[in-house]
């Protein structure tokens, strides 16, 4: 190597064994990049911010000045998972999705897992995310959750965890496109010796999905994607795959319900809408059944949902299902609905709801990551071996005032990659989100989102605090260069 | 993908429309700054008056009081129509709404429309953060404009979508052309008894150019310059892409696609009376009224398409 690599001090490091000694997959990735002199990787580098930028890749930040747009940090080095842990990935993450989705069909249909207390039956209720409104209603085959992401982490044996469910409306995947094609196009040595598994054929089989959900009897059923609008943050993403799916992006403004059929105002007149692949939240969905203030949603969409009129992916209310204080029961769940023992491993988490663990989330603060139930994008959390002593006094003056809010965690040490920061490649932790579609099969895209935490010994991966992201290779094969 | 949604109809009509507004304000600015070099030595207070016609010719644009110097006027006539945020008539407001439009529709674009609307959007930003000159970010702005006729011109498909792009960017064409023609000629045609034939036929190219129809005029009129060939070209030429017969034309088969042999509209109906009237009565139409008449009517027809249009397919 002409270029010196440094391990991960802490936790697993996912490409290196040690400092300079790759590990067997990443040998080639690694001798290609110590080829090249840092002139070459900045040069390289640039052209691949050039390209985010000219091509308008970007999301908007919460809390900043209204339209800021900023570019979603990329690094180049990529990820690399074998075929072999992959085939175990899958089948743990068909496993959980199957699981996730009988919860639902349970909590609104006969409530087997409350009555026989696997789940407390008020914890469900309490939850805002469980619409009692929705109580007895059966989407179309059953399925809840078309579109799921799960959030794993690696530990610091090599081992995968899952860190969160996300099944309401999961983010991301533009990125794993988007990360795919940049990198081919800014360094395609990289992909020599490797045999990856291709991403883009995700656009296809999520129209698929959404085609087989349809209501029935639509033989060719009409379908569009339904975002906020422009100023929400992953506009970009719901715009890219309205274009990939070759359907139109509506806006709750562009829809109308009249007898409990749903229509966009096209310039033809009305046209019936069969399958809406929502990417805003139950809260705003239907002004007239959620939040009556709502400009975002369609007024009687959940009525015409109700009557089998029109299919709404994800469904709503499948929000319950990830809630942070329902993960603690997942592998429960995996035993109760399916009779297995869970094929991927979780993080022990306290749930603030019950005495004896508000207690422990009290006196170890400084331990934990303790995380609001509903929250997401990193905010609202605590990460208490970093945080100092103000900053944790403060958030347990939030946390005494609410302890059922919160749940708590251990610090995971969970795994670095090489990452290219400054002028060095230095190791950064990461996480992974890989892509569920429940059609007529469960399908998981091969590949995910790696996202990055670009600061030095950060735990927060979140694109809205700073995060980056990483192409995610799943190779077709063990090849080892 | 079939009928389009009424909203992205809009987005990409009024995209055209911003686009072409660019172009046109990127050729003017263009002309003004070469006319004010070539006669502000033999005639300063025409060349100050071109950049004050500005504001008259772009209505809406903020009316700036009048300089008495070339280099006030042109500085001031230079930053408010490419660079001011300000100003709703300006290159940059321009770019920025056709922006925000091409991200409403980005699914009916293609990658490479997209990217060149951004790289144009760049440089302007670029302009505005003071890092490049007004005259040379001038030309990379009208190269990139020009970037943008390119790849809507080869990559898009010519379904709805387009129909609809090209009608914003005919409309307005029209729209520019007439005023240019109403607020530039009027003076022209009659100019006093002393006139300055150099700087005159100056300002009658001046015209032309800020059209982009100079070359064709040449090649279909050969080098007579009078200003009542200028204002016929200008006004009747089917052939030459800025004049406002062929923005009819183009609006009056893009209706006829969109329509599809359908019941006669309200909009379809306004722009083939349009139509008739600048094949057929041209004789008429100047020599019954003055030419300063003539413009305000048709820009009146123009209008009322753009609302007929409106009211049609995107408040369904």
């Amino acid at each position: 190597m002409t270029r010196s690599w440094k391990a991960a001090e802490k936790g697993y490091d996912e490409a290196l064994a040690s400092d300079d000694a790759a590990r067997g997959l990443y040998s080639s990735v690694i001798k290609t990049l110590s080829r090249m002199d840092d002139a070459e990787v900045c040069r390289r580098e640039r052209m691949q911010e050039v390209s985010l930028v000219n091509q308008g890749i970007t999301f908007t930040v919460y809390g900043e000045d209204e339209g800021t747009e900023r570019i979603f940090p990329f690094d180049f080095v990529p990820r690399i998972i074998g075929s072999d842990e992959w085939k175990v990935l899958e089948a743990g993450l068909i496993q959980r999705v199957t699981a996730l989705n009988l919860f639902l069909e349970d909590v609104y249909g006969d409530q087997r897992c409350l009555r026989e207390d696997i789940v407390p039956f008020d914890l469900v209720l309490s939850r805002s995310d469980f619409r009692r409104e929705l109580v007895g209603t059966r989407p179309r085959h059953g399925i809840f959750t078309h579109i799921a992401g799960i959030d794993l982490l690696r530990d610091d044996k090599g081992g995968f965890l899952v860190l969160e469910d996300n099944c309401r409306c999961p983010s991301g995947v533009s990125y794993v496109l988007e990360n795919r094609n940049l990198l081919t196009r800014v360094f395609p040595e990289l992909f020599a010796n490797y045999g990856v598994r291709p991403v883009d054929r995700y656009p296809h089989m999520l129209l698929e999905t959404l085609k087989f959900a349809a209501p029935r009897g639509r033989e060719r059923p009409s379908v569009a994607v339904l975002t906020p609008g422009l100023n929400n943050s992953a506009y970009f993403e719901h715009s890219f795959l309205a274009r990939e799916m070759g359907v139109p992006l509506v806006e709750g403004r562009d829809l109308i319900v009249e007898n409990d059929q749903v229509s966009m105002r096209t310039t033809r007149g009305r046209q019936r809408v069969d399958v809406l692949y929502r990417r805003v939240d139950d809260e705003y969905i239907d002004p007239v059944v959620f939040n009556s203030k709502s400009l975002l949603g369609v007024p009687g969409l959940i009525h015409a949902w109700r009557a089998g009129n029109i299919t709404i992916a994800n469904a709503p209310g499948a929000g319950v299902a990830d809630d942070k204080s329902i993960y603690p029961y997942m592998p429960d769940l995996v035993r109760f609905f399916l009779d297995e023992e869970p094929k991927l491993a979780q993080v022990h988490t306290y749930i603030g709801r019950r005495k004896d663990d508000a207690a422990y989330i009290r006196d170890h603060f400084s331990e934990l990551v303790v995380k609001l139930t509903d929250g997401a994008g990193g905010y609202g959390m605590l990460v208490g071996p970093t945080s100092s002593k103000q900053e944790i006094a403060d958030f347990a003056t939030k946390f005494n005032a609410h302890p059922e809010a919160y749940i708590a965690q251990p610090l995971v040490e969970f795994s670095s990659h090489p990452t290219w920061v400054g002028n060095e490649f230095a190791p950064r932790r990461v996480d992974m989100r890989p892509f569920a579609l429940y059609g007529e099969t469960i399908q998981i895209l091969p590949g995910g989102l790696t996202r990055v935490a670009m600061e030095e010994g950060s735990y927060v991966v979140n694109s809205s605090q700073g995060g980056g992201s990483k192409d995610t290779w799943v190779l077709a094969e063990e090849l080892v260069p | 993908m079939s009928a389009m949604l009424a909203r992205s109809a809009e987005n990409i009509y009024w995209m055209g429309r911003y686009l072409e507004r660019s172009a046109n304000l990127c050729r003017n600015l263009f002309v003004a700054e070469q006319l004010t070099v070539e006669i502000r030595g033999l005639a300063p207070s025409d060349a100050i008056e071109f950049w004050h016609g500005f504001q008259k010719v772009y209505p809406g644009s903020p009316q700036d009081k009048p300089f008495a110097d070339v280099d006030k006027a042109m500085q001031a006539g230079m930053h408010s129509f490419l660079l001011g945020t300000k100003n709703a008539i300006s290159v940059v407001t321009s770019i920025h709404n056709a922006r925000e439009n091409a991200k409403a529709v980005r699914e009916y674009l293609t990658r490479e429309v997209f990217e060149q609307i951004n790289s144009c959007w760049l440089h302007l930003d670029a302009g505005l953060r003071g890092e490049e000159l007004p005259s040379v970010l001038l030309g990379q702005v009208q190269e990139a404009v020009f970037g943008i006729g390119g790849a809507t011109g080869r990559t898009l498909i010519r379904d709805e979508a387009w129909t609809f792009l090209d009608l914003g960017v005919m409309i307005e064409r029209v729209y520019r052309v007439l005023l240019l023609l109403r607020h530039r000629m009027p003076a022209l045609i009659s100019p006093p008894s002393d006139v300055d034939i150099p700087v005159h036929h100056a300002l009658l190219r001046g015209v032309l150019r800020s059209a982009g129809s100079l070359e064709n005029y040449r090649r279909v009129q050969g080098a007579e310059l009078t200003p009542e060939i200028v204002s016929s070209f200008l006004m009747f030429n089917e052939q030459t892409p800025h004049s406002v017969a062929f923005g009819v034309s183009h609006v009056q088969g893009d209706l006829g696609d969109i329509e599809q042999g359908g019941v006669l509209t309200e909009a379809a109906r306004l722009v083939g009376r349009l139509s008739s009237q600048l094949k057929f009565e041209e004789q008429e139409l100047l020599g019954r009224h003055d030419f300063a008449t003539v413009c305000d009517a048709l820009l009146s027809d123009a209008s009322r398409i753009h609302e007929s249009l409106t009211r049609l397919y995107f408040t369904v």
